[in-house]
């Protein structure tokens, strides 16, 4: 069940691997009338509490499957659905700390029936934000 | 009853570069078979744009001619928007009726945006940009299928204040034209739960009347 703002709270926790803290994940969903293709997506950012992440400390989930930042131009085939969360991974060594905190999000995408001077303009201008607990 | 198949050709889907002719078919191709197994006859096609009056990538007619035996084949036919900035009475409608006299295709046709009629105009710096007239839909209607009609504002009195609803239908009704007004609410207050449903019913009511159905 997806919730109205863009940042999900169900799904907002630490990673593992194996058992190390290996970061943590964000999903968030599309807000946009249709899905989009993998490629139409440019690099994301995450920051929380003010630390930005982005580039390669970003891994997008997208349906079960993991996919680069850098890597997303290789698979026009696939879609993002507006409505299935993506879940941003992001590595952060020992994860971030159990509490509240604020997160914002800035997912941009290209739309082509744009003029190219607004290409970036539906997720571009500013960073999705809410404030949420992370408990485990 | 399917109506209208919305699809796009992501020119600037890949970062860097547009994409090529191939490539722009292929995508075609697959929302082509899309709407035929939908039982779709009109799609909305939307081409990538270069410019900020929505002069469309300069390869269209190479993959929409490549396209054409297939939305031929699958009985679909490409209506890309003539949408404000747009003027009906433009160099690019002029082009895309050439196209499809050239080609003499059935298979490619366009969509009037009723946005194109509005008091209401988008103010892109440098570019002169008025209001079209309900009339000058004349000469294109033949050429087309599905229509958005698009409004901003219905009043309590169900009338849209900022589109000419009633010279609109009045050209449709007096040209005979048959075909599909798919409703589009582009106004205030779309997040607001239940406003842009209201908005729809009252344009309705007001299509009913003005349709002489009530």
């Amino acid at each position: 069940m997806l919730e109205f703002p863009n940042i999900q709270p169900i799904g907002f926790r630490n990673t593992k691997e194996g058992d190390h803290t290996s970061g943590f994940q964000v999903p968030v969903r599309l807000t946009y009338y249709r899905g989009v293709w993998l490629p139409q997506l440019r690099p994301a950012t995450v920051s929380v509490d003010g630390e930005t992440f982005g580039g390669d400390q970003i891994t997008w989930v997208i349906d079960g499957k993991s996919y680069a930042q850098d890597d997303l131009p290789n698979y026009p085939d696939i879609q993002w659905s507006s409505l299935t969360p993506a879940i941003l991974q992001v590595s952060k060594p020992g994860g971030l700390e159990l509490g509240v905190h604020d997160v914002e999000v800035q997912i941009i995408f290209s739309t082509s029936y744009l003029p190219p001077r607004i290409d970036l303009g539906f997720g571009g201008s500013e960073p999705y934000k809410r404030r949420m607990v992370l408990a485990g | 009853m399917p109506a209208e198949y919305g699809h796009w050709i992501d020119s600037r889907r890949q970062p860097g570069r547009t994409l090529t002719t191939q490539e722009s078919y292929d995508t075609l191709v697959r929302d082509l078979k899309l709407a035929n197994r939908l039982g779709f006859k009109v799609a909305r096609t939307k081409l990538g744009v270069i410019d900020e009056i929505l002069t469309p990538v300069e390869n269209w007619q190479e993959f929409i001619k490549m396209a054409l035996p297939v939305a031929e084949e699958l009985d679909v036919k490409m209506c890309p928007e003539i949408h404000q900035p747009t003027a009906l009475k433009s160099k690019m409608v002029v082009n895309y009726i050439n196209f499809i006299e050239k080609t003499g295709t059935k298979n490619f046709g366009i969509n009037i945006d009723f946005g194109v009629f509005s008091s209401k105009r988008m103010n892109i710096p440098r570019v002169k940009d008025e209001p079209s007239e309900p009339e000058d839909m004349i000469p294109l209607l033949p050429y087309t299928n599905a229509c958005h009609a698009k409004f901003t504002n219905m009043s309590e009195d169900l009338i849209e204040t900022e589109h000419p609803y009633d010279r609109i239908i009045q050209v449709l009704l007096d040209q005979k034209w048959e075909g599909y007004l798919l409703s589009e609410y582009e106004g205030q207050n779309r997040e607001v739960p239940g406003y842009s449903s209201d908005q729809l019913r009252k344009q309705h009511v007001m299509m009913k009347r003005l349709l002489n159905e009530v």
